[in-house]
């Protein structure tokens, strides 16, 4: 689906349309569906942890009611604990999880291919960027409404 | 602790930890699927406007300026 959305095709792009207004749009468009892209990726990296978590407790949960009578009292009391530990840090992971996938792409930039450094420097360069494309709108407007008069002018000619 | 409490406790967490499991795991499929149908409608979006980007440059207007003026 996005093959053709790699790391060359920003700078590519804005080349391309260099003389045109609607270049900041562009870079958002680029933004929003890397941000998009990412947000998948971490949703999928991060749903490992609070699975496995799962899976084991309930493992050893089933498995310590199983062999129940063969156990040491002793040694089950400290088991329940630890048990009662690591149920609790399995729904703090469910929790943080799910307070992530609500938040959204929108909530933070990660892996944007314009900026690489530090995450504050990725949004200044993204406004700086965006900024400098307002500042291009009124020089261009000027420069294509010069080109089409001259294009009239030498039409006249004709 | 009596035996019966320590098998209520255990049985409870097992039976939690499932539940917790499928919560997640449906959660997880859903905003997965709604990712990627909102990633989806982003390109397509992204390809249109390149498109018409393409077509409404300014070479491109000069462009058809010129060949409505050699209509005329």
């Amino acid at each position: 689906m996005n093959e053709w959305l790699d790391k060359d095709v920003l700078p590519s792009l804005l080349a391309l349309f260099e003389k045109d207004q609607s270049s900041a749009a562009l870079v958002d468009y680029y933004t929003q569906l890397n941000n998009q892209i990412d947000f998948r990726n971490e949703l999928q990296r991060k749903i490992w942890k609070p699975m496995i978590f799962t899976v084991m407790t309930f493992i050893v949960s089933i498995f310590s009611f199983l062999i129940f009578d063969r156990l040491n009292p002793h040694c089950l009391f400290l088991g329940a604990i630890i048990l009662f530990l690591a149920t609790f840090l399995t729904i703090c992971y469910i929790v943080l999880y799910i307070k992530f996938a609500i938040s959204g792409p929108q909530a933070e930039i990660i892996n944007n291919p314009l900026t690489e450094d530090f995450k504050n420097l990725r949004y200044a360069r993204i406004e700086q960027i965006k900024d400098r494309m307002r500042e291009r709108i009124p020089i261009e407007k000027k420069k294509i409404k010069e080109e089409l008069e001259k294009n009239i002018k030498q039409s006249k000619k004709i | 602790m009596s035996n019966n409490t320590m098998l209520y406790y255990l049985s409870t967490i097992a039976q939690s930890m499932a539940a917790l499991f499928a919560v997640g795991g449906i959660f997880a499929i859903y905003r997965l699927q709604e990712i990627n149908t909102e990633i989806t409608n982003t390109c397509r979006a992204f390809k249109e406007y390149l498109r018409r980007l393409i077509e409404f440059s300014p070479q491109g207007l000069v462009k058809m300026t010129e060949k409505k003026i050699a209509e005329r």
